[in-house]
């Protein structure tokens, strides 16, 4: 089953970079099933979001017990997220790949771009981690 | 300190942005709302991680709805995917203590610049 093992080694690698980097798996696993699983982007970006419940849950967890969840933010911040969230994802399925996928390329450019900019900024001394 | 008031505003702000890019696009969120939480509600960068992964519980959970009535979501894949990520999530964290993070996020974000180069041209 060599579908099979790539799929896993696509979730390994996804999953080690993100706990690496500290990003969340979706700029990772979107363009990773699109370019070696050779799906769509819906498809990849449904896969993606499922992925990164599991992950914000353990991630979630972890930062709760270090007391690093502002409660009330969440409170106020959720339910219009919820909504909205709904509200984009009606609109990513009724949009043809390409156009998502030109979207999606703008998204890892910012990305990529705010990383390289952050690391570019830090300097080679200030390597040692936060906290 | 904010008021009560401007918090929600400004809680409501964050979080429909926060939710309409994970959704169209099918990632977290935190990209967007990370900043926000630091700018507008005024968390520190730790809270604001925190915070920002609770509230993607929801907001991945609320996405991926109408992706799954449209049909797009591969369960298959999700049950292969979510068994290799357990473990990698697992090890990278682990990983993180030791690797020089600077080169790290170099590299990994000219990567993605080079991927986007491909979405976008290809």
């Amino acid at each position: 089953m060599p579908e099979l093992v790539t799929e896993l080694i696509v979730g390994l690698a996804g999953g080690f970079l993100g706990g690496l980097l500290g990003v969340g798996g979706g700029v990772i696993y979107v363009p990773a099933i699109v370019i070696f699983l050779g799906e769509g982007q819906q498809v990849a970006q449904g896969v993606s979001l499922v992925a990164i419940i599991f992950t914000g849950l353990v991630g979630g967890v972890t930062h709760f017990r270090h007391g690093n969840v502002d409660a009330p933010i969440v409170t106020c911040v959720a339910p219009g997220a919820i909504v909205a969230a709904v509200l984009g994802g009606w609109l990513a399925n009724l949009m043809p790949a390409d156009a998502l996928q030109r979207i999606f390329g703008v998204v890892i450019l910012y990305v990529g771009a705010s990383m390289v900019w952050s690391a570019w900024r830090a300097g080679p001394r200030q390597d040692e981690r936060k906290p | 300190m904010l008021s009560l008031r401007s918090q929600a505003v400004r809680g409501g702000v964050t979080g429909v942005a926060g939710g309409l890019f994970s959704g169209l696009t099918g990632v977290g969120g935190g990209a967007v709302m990370v900043p926000m939480l630091t700018n507008l509600l005024k968390l520190s960068q730790h809270q604001a991680h925190g915070t920002s992964l609770a509230i993607i519980i929801f907001v991945a959970s609320a996405a991926v709805v109408p992706y799954a009535i449209a049909g797009n979501v591969d369960w298959g894949l999700v049950a292969a995917l979510s068994a290799g990520a357990a473990a990698g999530v697992y090890a990278g964290a682990r990983a993180m203590q030791r690797i020089p993070a600077r080169q790290l996020r170099l590299l990994f974000g000219l990567f993605l610049l080079a991927t986007s180069v491909r979405l976008l041209i290809g």
